[in-house]
């Protein structure tokens, strides 16, 4: 028998979550289960193909054509390739970033913080469209001032593409992550930091071993969000090859679903990789936040 | 300004001379079960506008109203949706390379009832192999795209560098080109479109596709498209033509005058003259180079009008089909910019389009002539295969990497046939082993 207080405040939760889940339901789980379902059929049609199509059951079909074919594995392997060149670099930066703003050296903090900041408000795709203006040779003025220094680099070439995507990430996220990492430094108690200086620490080693350690949560969650960012990397890749077809078109995971929907009208198979997908996100996040778990607790 | 003023009084003249022979045209009215009511129409084509406009005036039973869409691939997945949406217009545009797929996932719908007939009476074979798939006809064709040669005329003569006719000849032109000037090339390999591949291959006699009783043969890389590759390849590792993207890069090259020469199309004189303005007089058009000297073409490029699976109005969009793609006002209708040199796929329209596009450009060469003897030549037996967006996808995934040696372009067309028929079988297409 509930109080009539406690029945009250039932009632107020479930209004309170009724919004939530709705749209969770409907935004969510509803695609998720509608991918599902049509990931387990193929459009099939015979002979010339002149008689029409029919869609047919394949049960896991789907799922063994796209883990079997070396495209879907190879986007993949480009993450990783570009995960250990962003995730390095980005969060690295924006760390380093971070910390000389926090430290006593900088000057003008404020105007550095939204200078950094300022990338991330160029929409993804605009940023993308401005590098790849940059990148492509007989347009770049970066490529000619370089060419007139003696070097000689193509930013498009089928070897450099990765890394090109992974310098206009870069550019794009180390600003914000900053913000994000010095919002966490000002939470750093300044009597710990008192106590450092009492105790000889310098700058540096203040740095290293009292506010890094202090702000690792937020390094940690960052890690993860970049994480999961990257296996949907698309945008960039996108722009490029669109712009210069140095990469293919399944080049990343994403690019692989939508040319498999879009340019084949497979929907089965996108629906299915595109599950895979999700699934790999969700194992990796699981596995990075377990690693930082124990890093925090060390 | 005065530019504008005389377009807009242009405009009002052919308004006025097509109302003329709306008031004056007897046969509509006459001819049995008349098609009226509203027709959508969705075209990426320059012109779809005027077209349409023209059509309403003198057609005043079926009221057409245009959309623009994008073009490329964004364009057939948009219409592709709408099929599975019910969602489509009556007309839509369908180039030929895709029309097949179309037709084998039953997005269009079968016209050999209404608009069979006038595609069989109307064309040569060499466009109507492209729209009369497995004994049905699927698309009116609306242009033909025969292979040309565009070079710089300026530039060859100061030179002394010949026109090529042969495909050695044309080895030799690009290895002079190089030599006068050393940042120039004679010739381009699209790493971003197969498409002059594709022409170049079927002008050599090759057949990628084929139909058999009820299957599909897939020789990607028969005997002929294999010479080709080759020879591109070889020009391409050598340097002695460059590998670009079709799109800022190549016309870049152009501008800079690194391009001296290039193969396109009959639409490429226009499209030429409106990208490069500033080199007029400079250019020419030739016939396309042959392996035997002999006239031989393919095509690249070309349009064609289907009726998209679940259209509301099929009655009225055959007749808007027919107009712009076979009557004289219609075809007048496109090219009424004076700026496109495209050419109709109905031989009989070629003194409409003639006399609208305007040849200073090119010093006044008759270039028409040249186009009609390269549509004459079209090799008959072409056929765009049932799954070109995945066999397009799987050449354009190899093509940047041919330059460098890393691939090597028959290979690559190798690599195209396999993903071709692994994707058709996937389908259920019956594929006979090439």
């Amino acid at each position: 028998m509930a109080s009539p207080s406690a029945r009250g405040q039932r009632r107020t939760a479930v209004l309170l979550l009724t919004p939530f889940f709705g749209l969770f339901a409907a935004v969510t789980l509803a695609p998720l289960l509608y991918a599902a379902w049509l990931s387990l059929f193929t459009t099939r049609t015979s002979g010339l193909g002149f008689g029409g199509t029919e869609n047919v059951f394949t049960g896991l079909g789907n799922y063994v054509r796209a883990l079997s074919d070396e495209a879907f594995r190879d986007g993949f392997l480009v993450i990783a390739v570009y995960c250990a060149v962003y995730i390095p670099l980005m969060i690295g930066g924006a760390l380093v970033l971070a910390l000389l703003l926090d430290s006593g050296l900088a000057k003008a903090r404020n105007f550095f913080q939204l200078a950094l900041f300022l990338p991330h408000a160029v929409p993804g795709l605009i940023a993308a469209l401005i590098w790849v203006y940059l990148y492509t040779p007989g347009l770049s003025p970066v490529i000619d001032l370089l060419a007139s220094g003696g070097l000689d680099i193509n930013f498009l070439s089928v070897d450099n593409a990765v890394f090109s995507a992974a310098n206009i990430a870069v550019w794009e996220w180390t600003g914000y992550n900053m913000v994000i990492f010095y919002a966490a430094l000002q939470a750093v108690p300044r009597e710990t930091l008192d106590a450092a200086k009492v105790d000889g620490a310098g700058a540096v080693r203040t740095a290293l071993s009292i506010k890094v350690p202090m702000i690792y949560p937020a390094v940690a969650l960052a890690v993860l969000f970049t994480v999961i960012g990257s296996i949907q990397l698309f945008t960039e890749p996108k722009v490029i090859y669109n712009a210069s077809s140095a990469i293919g078109s399944s080049f990343t995971p994403n690019m692989y679903v939508q040319t498999a929907a879009f340019q084949n009208n497979d929907f089965g198979l996108a629906a299915a990789a595109s599950l895979l997908i999700a699934l790999f996100a969700a194992v990796l996040s699981f596995v990075v936040t377990r690693i930082s778990r124990r890093g925090s607790q060390s | 300004m005065l530019r504008r003023t005389t377009a807009a009084l242009a405009g009002s003249a052919t308004a006025l001379a097509l109302l003329a022979t709306a008031c004056g045209g007897t046969d509509q009215a006459a001819s049995p079960g008349k098609k009226t009511g509203e027709v959508t129409f969705w075209s990426f084509l320059k012109g779809s506008d005027k077209v349409a406009e023209a059509f309403n005036r003198s057609h005043p039973d079926i009221k057409v109203t245009f959309e623009t869409v994008p073009s490329g691939q964004e364009y057939y997945s948009k219409l592709t949706n709408a099929v599975k949406a019910g969602t489509v217009p009556d007309v839509a545009v369908v180039e030929y390379p895709h029309l097949p797929e179309f037709a084998a996932q039953g997005k269009v719908e079968d016209l050999s009832g209404t608009l069979g007939p006038v595609v069989k009476e109307k064309f040569p074979e060499a466009a109507r192999q492209l729209v009369d798939l497995g004994g049905r006809t699927w698309g009116v064709p609306r242009d033909a795209a025969p292979l040309m040669m565009m070079y710089r005329k300026d530039f060859f003569t100061r030179h002394k560098i010949d026109v090529p006719t042969t495909w050695d000849g044309y080895r030799n032109m690009a290895e002079q080109v190089k030599k006068a000037d050393p940042a120039a090339r004679g010739g381009v390999l699209y790493t971003d479109n197969p498409g002059v591949l594709e022409a170049l291959s079927w002008q050599a006699g090759g057949q990628w596709f084929a139909t058999e009783k009820d299957s599909w043969k897939v020789t990607v890389d028969d005997g002929p498209s294999k010479k080709v590759a080759a020879y591109w390849g070889d020009l391409a590792r050598k340097d002695l033509v460059r590998s670009l993207s079709q799109l800022d890069p190549f016309w870049t090259s152009v501008q800079k005058d690194r391009t001296v020469a290039y193969v396109c199309a009959s639409w490429c004189a226009g499209a030429h003259q409106a990208t490069v303005p500033d080199q007029k007089g400079k250019w020419a058009v030739a016939p396309v180079p042959t392996w035997d000297g002999k006239p031989a073409s393919g095509m690249y490029g070309g349009s064609s009008f289907v009726v998209p699976k679940g259209a509301d109005n099929s009655g009225a969009a055959a007749e808007f089909i027919k107009w712009i793609t076979t009557d004289p006002e219609g075809m007048k209708a496109w090219v009424s910019s004076g700026t496109s040199s495209m050419f109709p796929a109905d031989p009989k329209l070629v003194p409409v389009t003639k006399a609208a596009f305007k040849t200073d450009y090119y010093g006044g060469q008759d270039i028409y002539t040249l186009m009609a003897r390269s549509y004459d030549a079209i090799r008959p037996g072409w056929t765009w295969g049932p799954v070109m967006g995945a066999t397009n996808t799987a050449l354009v995934d190899q093509l940047p990497k041919v330059a460098d040696g890393t691939v090597s372009l028959p290979g690559v067309l190798t690599t195209a046939e396999r993903a071709t028929i692994e994707q058709m079988e996937q389908r259920g297409l019956k594929v006979t082993a090439p």
